[in-house]
């Protein structure tokens, strides 16, 4: 069985993308996947698993957004260097200080705000992301 | 050729394409040699049922195909030129290649679905001193049918060719199907078997005074289309 490979199981109630998303995410992180490594382009992944584009294309956009890929006109997508990554935590605690910049503007307190991104979490069809 | 000669022509064919269907219908023997071949060394069960339906979409067609293909070049006339009979079989292989990789443009489906991440190109099918010499032989033929005046065989040539440039794009952008290495690997057969019968075709014409360069070439050609359409058992490797 080789490993440069992502499968999606309909049945599994995890929405394609993030199934995608997570093994692309694992290959890159165990090294499967070195920096500089190049993606298939968004057309050729997405008629190959029978998706619609606009879904592989939010994995990319997604591992885009966490610095795990880069894309470019000339090489297509490719995976960054590990330097050039922004972990989650980093991401996760940038996007807490605005959220929290935001709560005490419209003056309300921590236990609150907290509650609100609980609240938001529940409402959410899709799995959370894991720590990092 | 008369309608008189292409009927029995046509059907002689026919009758000779159906009992190469029956001797090559495949079956699970026949899918799993034909992995191994391209060195898919323990291929799984749905692997050898995935070979299988290629082999099938391609062979159902062969009977059919050449029962029509001379009829057809009777009607268009163009039996007069020997070209048509000559190239029956390239041209039933040809076509027959490109029907299966048409009916193999379905979108994928199933519940379980892969996919490999390395990007395909058409140089990952077909090497490129294959296309380069499938360029040359394609010039070749129009050039020396051009200057012999044989329009026939020089729309042939070119048709063919075309044919051989779809079927290798379609083998390129088609779904995948069923395993990654096996799906590369029948993809991979698919755009060698085009390519080598549209460099080999140019020359396969026969030649009632036959000089000793168009033999070479003839040979030339020959050994070219067993070089491009041989299994090469590393593409099994190549999916990473």
């Amino acid at each position: 069985m080789s490993t440069l490979r992502v499968a999606i199981d309909a049945d599994s109630g995890v929405a394609p993308w993030r199934q995608i998303y997570d093994q692309i995410e694992r290959l890159i992180a165990g090294g499967t996947l070195p920096p500089g490594a190049r993606l298939p382009p968004i057309r050729q992944l997405a008629r190959d698993l029978g998706l619609a584009s606009g879904t592989v294309a939010r994995v990319y956009h997604e591992l885009e957004a966490v610095k795990l890929v880069t894309t470019g006109r000339a090489r297509g997508t490719t995976v960054t260097e590990p330097a050039a990554r922004k972990s989650r935590t980093t991401l996760l605690r940038a996007e807490a200080a605005r959220f929290a910049a935001y709560a005490h503007d419209l003056g309300v307190d921590a236990d609150t705000a907290a509650g609100a991104v609980r609240t938001a979490y529940a409402e959410m069809a899709t799995p959370d992301l894991d720590g990092g | 050729m008369s309608w008189d000669t292409m009927v029995p022509v046509a059907l002689v064919l026919g009758l000779f394409g159906l009992v190469i269907l029956v001797l090559l219908w495949p079956g699970e023997r026949q899918g799993r040699r034909l992995l191994r071949r391209w060195g898919v060394d323990h291929p799984s069960d749905g692997d050898i049922t995935d070979a299988v339906r290629y082999l099938k979409r391609r062979r159902f067609w062969y009977p059919w195909l050449f029962f029509l293909l001379p009829a057809l070049g009777g009607i268009l006339g163009l039996s007069k030129d020997d070209s048509t009979t000559a190239w029956s079989v390239a041209w039933t292989v040809l076509i027959g290649g490109l029907l299966g990789e048409v009916l193999a443009l379905r979108p994928a489906r199933g519940e379980h679905r892969q996919a490999s991440l390395v990007r395909r190109r058409v140089v990952d099918l077909v090497p490129a001193w294959a296309l380069v010499l499938l360029g040359i032989a394609t010039a070749g033929g129009v050039l020396r049918y051009g200057i012999g005046h044989r329009w026939v065989a020089l729309g042939l040539t070119v048709a063919c060719a075309l044919v051989a440039v779809v079927i290798v794009a379609l083998a390129v952008e088609r779904p995948a199907a069923g395993d990654p290495t096996v799906d590369l690997v029948l993809r991979t057969r698919s755009a060698r078997v085009a390519t080598g019968l549209a460099i080999a075709v140019p020359s396969s014409l026969p030649e009632l005074q036959m000089s000793f360069p168009k033999a070479l070439v003839f040979v030339l050609s020959l050994v070219a289309l067993l070089a491009v359409v041989g299994p090469v058992r590393r593409t099994a490797a190549t999916v990473g």
